[in-house]
């Protein structure tokens, strides 16, 4: 499977930043329920940064609601962080990431984490995602652009 | 003397050579220990009084506190709400000790204390490079500490479990005021 070198992850609202735009650990915890698709894993979304069309998609990515669905902004990360915390001998195979399009969104795919992962790993692997954060888009300056 | 940091990384060496006075490991769990003093503590034990000692020996850019008494009682379940008082009061203690030495520094960005989805306490002091975090969770034997830093502080990566008892929080608490102190 090809990735590329960056990845997108939603700002749903402004608690997952900090008063200096920072983004929260929060944002990278895994809130859903273990996957149906992959017994013994929790999910995540991210869209994958194929070309500069994976943005304009994420920014226009809307709830059933017809509203935004990331209100405040997005944050990319390198996959290289990824794959350093994820070939960490203390990992052992409990972070790993894939690429899963879904109807009407080419770019999707998510960051897996094992369901009976420690919870020390499991606040760490989501503060290390959080630090590691390469940029952060505001809506309000993407829609100034 | 014991070290408070797990070393996880590998690559983490020369960090550890900065922390020397460290301690072993965070050993046990909150709610393992004695029950004595941890049964005395509330809410109210966390000092919002500004005549107190904390906030009248540290400075207002020194204050990591600003705002944990609001934090402190939105969290519902009493037993967790003890657990992170007396965590909390055991950071005051650390700051204290150590307040001619943070006087150095400037100022200090303030503890983030958030509620997460499954109801565990998140205490976290974020900085640039670096994050600190405290989990206090609904299994108390898994409550949690981490400490991780990104490239320009060499990718550290050490966690732990956060042991009850008193000195040994005081012990990583200590390593970790050092550590902001070396890299901030």
């Amino acid at each position: 499977m090809c990735y590329p070198d960056f990845l997108i992850r939603g700002i749903p609202n402004q608690e997952f930043l900090d008063p200096d735009d920072l983004p929260s650990t929060q944002l990278f915890h895994f809130k859903k329920p273990e996957s149906a698709r992959l017994p013994g894993y929790l999910e995540e979304s991210i869209n994958w940064y194929d070309d500069a069309g994976a943005i304009s998609h994420t920014f226009n990515q809307t709830k059933e609601d017809g509203t935004a669905h990331f209100k405040v902004g997005i944050a990319i990360l390198c996959r290289s962080e990824l794959d350093r915390i994820r070939n960490n001998p203390n990992v052992r195979q409990q972070f790993d990431y894939e690429r899963y399009q879904l109807p009407g969104n080419p770019y999707h795919g998510n960051m897996l984490l094992k369901k009976d992962a420690p919870k020390q790993l499991v606040r760490k692997i989501a503060a290390q995602l959080a630090l590691n954060v390469t940029q952060i888009i505001k809506r309000e300056d993407y829609e100034r652009q | 003397m014991k070290k408070s940091f797990q070393q996880t990384n590998s690559d983490s060496s020369d960090y550890l050579s900065d922390v020397s006075s460290c301690t072993d490991s965070a050993s046990g769990s909150l709610g393992e220990g004695p029950e004595e003093n941890y049964r005395s503590i509330s809410a109210a034990s966390f000092p919002t009084d500004k005549d107190s000692e904390y906030f009248r020996n540290l400075p207002s850019n020194l204050n990591i506190l600003t705002g944990a008494s609001d934090a402190i009682r939105k969290i519902a379940d009493p037993e967790k709400q003890r657990d992170v008082v007396k965590f909390l009061l055991s950071m005051q203690n650390i700051l204290l000790t150590n307040r001619f030495a943070l006087d150095s520094i400037g100022s200090l960005p303030p503890l983030r204390i958030n509620i997460n989805e499954d109801d565990s306490v998140l205490i976290e002091w974020i900085f640039r490079d670096f994050r600190i975090g405290f989990s206090i969770e609904t299994n108390r034997s898994q409550s949690n500490w981490y400490l991780v830093s990104n490239k320009n502080l060499n990718q550290v990566d050490f966690s732990g479990l956060l042991s009850s008892k008193d000195q040994d929080i005081d012990e990583l608490l200590t390593s970790i005021i050092a550590f902001v102190l070396s890299n901030t």
